[in-house]
């Protein structure tokens, strides 16, 4: 299975890295990169390196480079006539799924980290005068983890939004529909009663349960779910047949 | 006589649609074998399911000794698959897309990389085989996905129509690498296609069905056979003389004559030795310039079914 994932994932990434005739491909993770490790960084100056700032970017940087190419997993396979060839080899099912996963994992977290390591750059050069500007390494370790976590969460929702999408376009459609529901999140907490928002104040406040903590937790329980109602999605004869 | 796939009253329903009805079958080892019938007939279904790709809504289906509802995985390791479409990854090269279906069949190193450059090179695709596919011609992607179909050795190939829209020569170049494929490797060879001429010199069994029902099924000859009797076809002079025909239809071995001015058309009753005919019928005046025994074509078979039907 292992041996089978990574038949998927090399070809994957080979894919991505040809994409659109090869320019279009290497520039679009290239602005990604200049945005995610020189515009935000100058923009944040020395605060780039605390650590809610880190925290910040261990959300954005995976969501800015999954985000252009998880729409096209199974719809653009489908749209480009070749999923039906795929379902027909002999490639599990999970094989088929976790290759396509680990793949834009890999490619969000490979940007991600470079866009990090550009950031520390250019706040370093941007402001030479507080130099050497860095977070403390469990930070960067923190940071790390949520990246890889928030690349899976965001390629597994778009996995299953694809999964279920005749075209690419519709797949990106459903997948901006769903972006919204993080921002109702804060106005959902703000609107629950008072002995309910209490306890997660007071976990807070005593330091038991730090935001980064909860952010992390919530990652794995989100991940886990979303992981698991992908398995059970995708069934070879639900693809042929949609 | 080993048997590749067999079904059992198999059919298939999409919603309130029977795509396919009761089809039973059976093609040995080896074979070459035409599933015949006009569009929206069931011939992608049934492949559909022989690959364990969807569930039977009742009957079975074998295939390679694995049943095709419980064992789709062990199926889908042992065959090949061309389907509808080419299936290609076109923004890939000849030899990625090559290289990526050899490494799902667990091929590596120098047997991967020979076997790549065998294909290429018996298709005529070496040259190119750098290119991004979504740069070649409809000939060259079909070429390339018969390769990729069978760059695993399979004992047994689906190809869903493989020569749609190619050129006459690449057709013909195509036809020849399927018949190759059967008698020189003993793979069998499952064919949908709408080329009658094709299925005609390439298949040893054909079946045709028609709203997902089976409605022939033998020897592309034995269903020329059942289909009618031959046409003896004489084109000359002479034929509308006083007592030709009556004549003619006096002999105990013609069953029927049709005369024109210019052809004479003879069903024969049983037999009928055209080494007799021809000086009998000069005998009486008649001027031949040409003599044709005409067998109803697999065409002919085709047409007369789907006309049956309507």
């Amino acid at each position: 299975m292992i041996r089978e994932i990574g038949v998927v994932m090399r070809k994957e990434l080979k894919e991505m890295g040809v994409e659109g005739g090869g320019r279009r491909a290497r520039l679009t993770p290239l602005v990604g990169l200049l945005v995610a490790g020189g515009l935000f960084p100058f923009n944040f100056g020395v605060r780039y390196v605390l650590p809610e700032t880190m925290l910040l970017m261990g959300m954005l940087l995976p969501a800015l480079f999954v985000l252009p190419i998880v729409a096209d997993t199974f719809a653009g396979e489908r749209e480009r006539h070749t999923l039906e060839t795929l379902l027909a080899t002999r490639l599990p099912d999970r094989a088929i799924l976790f290759g396509k996963l680990g793949a834009i994992v890999f490619y969000a977290f490979v940007l991600s980290v470079a866009s990090l390591l550009l950031g520390v750059i250019t706040v370093n050069v941007a402001h030479p005068e507080a130099r050497p500007l860095l977070a403390p390494a469990a930070i960067y370790a923190r940071t790390l983890i949520e990246i890889v976590l928030v690349a899976t969460l965001m390629t597994g929702i778009g996995l299953l939004i694809s999964l279920g999408a005749s075209t690419v376009r519709q797949a990106q459609q459903r997948f901006s529909m769903v972006l919204l529901v993080p921002m109702l999140i804060p106005a959902v907490i703000g609107g629950l009663p008072a002995r309910l928002r209490e306890p997660i104040r007071e976990m807070l406040a005593s330091g038991r349960l730090t935001p980064a903590r909860l952010l992390l937790g919530a990652l794995v329980v989100l991940n886990v779910v979303i992981l698991g109602i992908a398995m059970q999605r995708f069934q070879r004869s639900r693809l042929i047949t949609a | 006589m080993a048997i590749a796939f067999r079904t059992e009253r198999l059919s298939r329903t999409f919603g309130s649609v029977r795509a396919l009805d009761d089809l039973s079958l059976e093609v040995p080892v080896g074979a070459v074998f035409g599933l015949l019938g006009p569009n929206g007939a069931g011939k992608t279904t049934t492949i559909r399911l022989l690959l364990g790709l969807i569930e039977p809504t009742s009957g079975r289906a074998e295939v390679l000794g694995f049943d095709a509802a419980t064992q789709g995985q062990q199926i889908r390791d042992r065959v090949g698959a061309l389907l509808e479409h080419t299936g290609l990854y076109e923004r890939l090269s000849a030899e990625d897309n090559l290289d990526y279906f050899a490494s799902i069949w667990n091929m590596t190193g120098a047997t991967k990389r020979d076997r790549i450059e065998e294909l290429l090179t018996h298709f005529g695709l070496w040259d190119r085989r750098n290119d991004r596919v979504g740069t070649w011609s409809r000939g060259m992607k079909q070429k390339l996905a018969i390769a990729r179909t069978i760059v695993h050795r399979p004992p047994l190939v689906f190809l869903d129509e493989p020569t749609a829209g190619l050129d006459p020569a690449a057709s013909a170049s195509l036809r020849e690498d399927i018949v190759t494929l059967a008698r020189e490797n003993g793979t069998t060879v499952f064919l949908t296609t709408h080329n009658l001429t094709e299925a005609e010199r390439i298949c040893a069994l054909v079946a045709v069905i028609r709203g997902g029902k089976l409605v022939a099924l033998g020897e592309p000859g034995q269903l020329r056979a059942r289909a009618g009797r031959a046409v003896i076809r004489v084109t000359g002079t002479g034929f509308t003389a006083d007592g030709v025909a009556d004549a003619l239809r006096a002999r105990p071995d013609v069953a029927e004559v049709t005369v024109t001015d210019r052809v004479l058309e003879i069903v024969p009753n049983g037999a009928t030795d055209t080494s007799t005919l021809v000086p009998w019928l000069i005998s009486r005046g008649v001027t031949i310039d040409e003599l044709r025994r005409e067998t109803a074509s697999l065409e002919d078979v085709y047409l007369s079914l789907m006309e049956d039907g309507q």
